[in-house]
C-alpha cells in the first residue's frame, strides 16, 4: 500500500508544479482582466469579455488540446509542460477575471471618493487602497478555484505528461491492476483538495469581519456587530 | 467529418449530460434530505458524499468507474460509465445547490411553520421550496453548464462524443487549429441556451413567487 503511494509522488509533484505554474501566468492575467473590466475603456472591455468567455466556456480539455496540437499548425509549438501551463493560465485568467471584477466592485463607493478627497493619484490609489481590499474579499474564493485547478491538472494524463492518474494507468497495466493504483491516486487528489477547501474556509471565516462593511450593503437589515473604522466612516 | 457523424456524436454529447443531469438531480435531492436529517450519522453521511465525490478529479472518476466495472461481472458501455460517474459526483454538487437554496431562506420561515402548525409537506413545498427554488436553480444551471464541458472528458474513455471525432479527424489530418476552435464554440453556443434558460426560469419563478423580506 505505502509502494503504492510512493510510486504516486512524482505525479503529485508534477500536478503541484503545474498548479503553480497555472497559478503564477493566469492570476496576474486574471487580475489584469478584471481590472479591465471593471475599470477599463469600452474598446478594452469587449475584447477582454469575449476572450474570458471563451475561455471559461471551452471545456479545459479542448482547451489543452487546442493549445498542444492546434497551436504547433499556425507555428506556435510548445512542449507538454509549457502547452499545459498556457492552457491551464488561459482557462484561470478566463475564470478568476470575473472573480477579481466582482471583488473591485464590491469595495465600497467611500474608498473611491476618499482616493479623490485625498488627491491621490489614481494608480497610487488603486494599489494601496483598493487592490489591498478586493484581494482580502476574492481570497477564499481564488483559493478555491485553486482547487478546482488543482484537480484538473489531471488532463494532463490526455496529452501524455505523467501525472498521478498516468503513473497509476501505466504501473497498473503493468501489474494487470490498474483499480488500486488509481483509487489511491484518487485518494491523493482528494486529500489535497480537502486541505485546500479546509484552508479556503479557515481563510473566509477569518477575513469575514473585516470584510463586513462591503457586504453590509447587500443586507441593510443586519447591523455590523463589529466596530471597525471603516464601519464608522460609512455610517458618518 | 460527415454531417451523420457530428450528429451522431452531438447525440452522445447531449444524453451523457441530459440523462446525468436529471438522475444527479434526483439523487442530490436525497442526499440534499440526508444532509438536513436530525440523525446525525445519516448527516455525516452526506457531508463525506459530498466532500468525496467533489474531491476526486473528474478524469480519475472515470477511470475508476471504467476499470472498476471491467472487473466485475457487469462490463459497462462507456457511455454507461459515464452517465454512472456523473450522476453520482452531479448528485454531490446538486446536494449542495439545493443545500445554498435552502439555507438561503431564512430561519423565521421555518420558525413561521411550526408556529403556524402547518403540516411539514405543504409547509415545506408551499412556504420554502418557493423561496429556495431560485437560488437552487441558477446554481444548478451553472452545475448543467459545467457538466455540459465535463462531457467532453468522456472522450478519454472511448465515448464517440464531439470531443473525441475531433480529436480523431485531427489525428488524421485535419488542421487541429481551426478544428479545436470549432469544437469549442460548438460547446459555447450548446452553453448559451442554458445559461438564459437558467436566468429565464430563476427570473420567472422570483416575479412568479415574490416574497416581501
Amino acid at each position: 500500500m505505502m509502494e503504492n503511494l510512493t510510486l504516486l509522488l512524482p505525479g503529485l509533484a508534477v500536478s503541484l508544479r503545474l498548479l503553480g505554474l497555472a497559478l503564477l501566468v493566469g492570476l496576474p492575467l486574471g487580475l489584469l482582466a478584471g481590472v479591465a473590466l471593471f475599470n477599463g475603456p469600452r474598446w478594452l472591455r469587449w475584447p477582454v469579455a469575449a476572450l474570458t468567455e471563451i475561455g471559461r466556456g471551452f471545456p479545459a480539455l479542448v482547451t489543452v488540446y487546442l493549445v498542444y496540437f492546434g497551436f504547433p499548425q499556425v507555428g506556435v509549438v510548445l512542449n507538454d509542460m509549457a502547452a499545459l501551463t498556457v492552457a491551464f493560465g488561459f482557462t484561470t485568467a478566463s475564470y478568476t477575471a470575473d472573480l477579481f471584477r466582482s471583488a473591485l466592485a464590491s469595495v465600497p463607493k467611500a474608498q473611491h471618493e476618499a482616493i479623490a478627497a485625498l488627491a491621490l493619484p489614481p494608480l497610487r490609489g488603486f494599489a494601496l487602497i483598493l487592490l489591498p481590499q478586493a484581494l482580502r474579499h476574492a481570497l477564499p474564493a481564488l483559493v478555491g478555484f485553486a482547487v478546482i485547478v488543482f484537480q484538473a491538472t489531471a488532463l494532463a494524463f490526455s496529452i501524455g505528461l505523467k501525472e498521478m492518474i498516468g503513473i497509476a494507468y501505466d504501473e497498473g497495466t503493468l501489474r494487470f491492476d490498474v483499480l488500486p493504483l488509481l483509487i489511491a491516486a484518487a485518494a491523493f487528489y482528494l486529500a489535497v483538495s480537502l486541505l485546500l477547501t479546509a484552508l479556503a474556509s479557515s481563510l473566509q471565516r477569518r477575513l469575514d469581519p473585516a470584510a463586513r462593511p462591503a457586504t453590509r450593503r447587500r443586507a441593510p437589515s443586519c447591523p455590523s456587530r463589529h466596530l471597525t473604522p471603516t464601519t464608522l466612516k460609512e455610517s458618518a | 467529418m460527415s454531417a451523420e457523424l457530428i450528429l451522431r456524436a452531438l447525440g452522445f454529447t447531449l444524453t451523457a449530460t441530459s440523462v446525468s443531469f436529471v438522475l444527479a438531480a434526483l439523487l442530490g435531492a436525497l442526499v440534499a434530505a440526508a444532509r438536513r436529517s436530525p440523525w446525525a450519522p445519516l448527516r455525516w453521511l452526506a457531508i463525506a458524499w459530498v466532500s468525496v465525490l467533489r474531491g476526486v478529479p473528474p478524469l480519475g472518476r472515470r477511470s475508476a468507474a471504467r476499470s472498476g466495472t471491467s472487473r466485475g461481472q457487469a462490463k459497462l458501455t462507456a457511455l454507461t460509465a459515464t452517465i454512472l460517474t456523473f450522476s453520482l459526483v452531479g448528485s454531490a454538487f446538486l446536494a449542495e445547490a439545493y443545500r445554498s437554496g435552502l439555507d438561503s431562506v431564512p430561519r423565521s420561515q421555518f420558525e413561521a411553520i411550526a408556529a403556524t402548525s402547518m403540516p411539514a409537506w405543504p409547509g415545506f413545498s408551499r412556504v420554502i421550496l418557493p423561496q429556495a427554488l431560485p437560488v437552487s436553480i441558477s446554481a444548478a444551471g451553472a452545475y448543467l453548464i459545467h457538466l455540459l464541458k465535463d462531457t467532453a472528458l468522456a472522450s478519454l474513455i472511448g465515448v464517440q462524443e464531439l470531443t473525441f471525432i475531433t480529436n480523431d479527424a485531427v489525428q488524421r489530418g485535419s488542421n487541429g487549429f481551426t478544428a479545436f476552435l470549432l469544437l469549442g464554440l460548438a460547446y459555447l453556443a450548446l452553453s448559451i441556451p442554458v445559461a438564459l434558460a437558467a436566468r429565464g426560469t430563476e427570473a420567472r419563478l422570483r416575479r412568479r413567487w415574490a416574497v416581501s423580506a
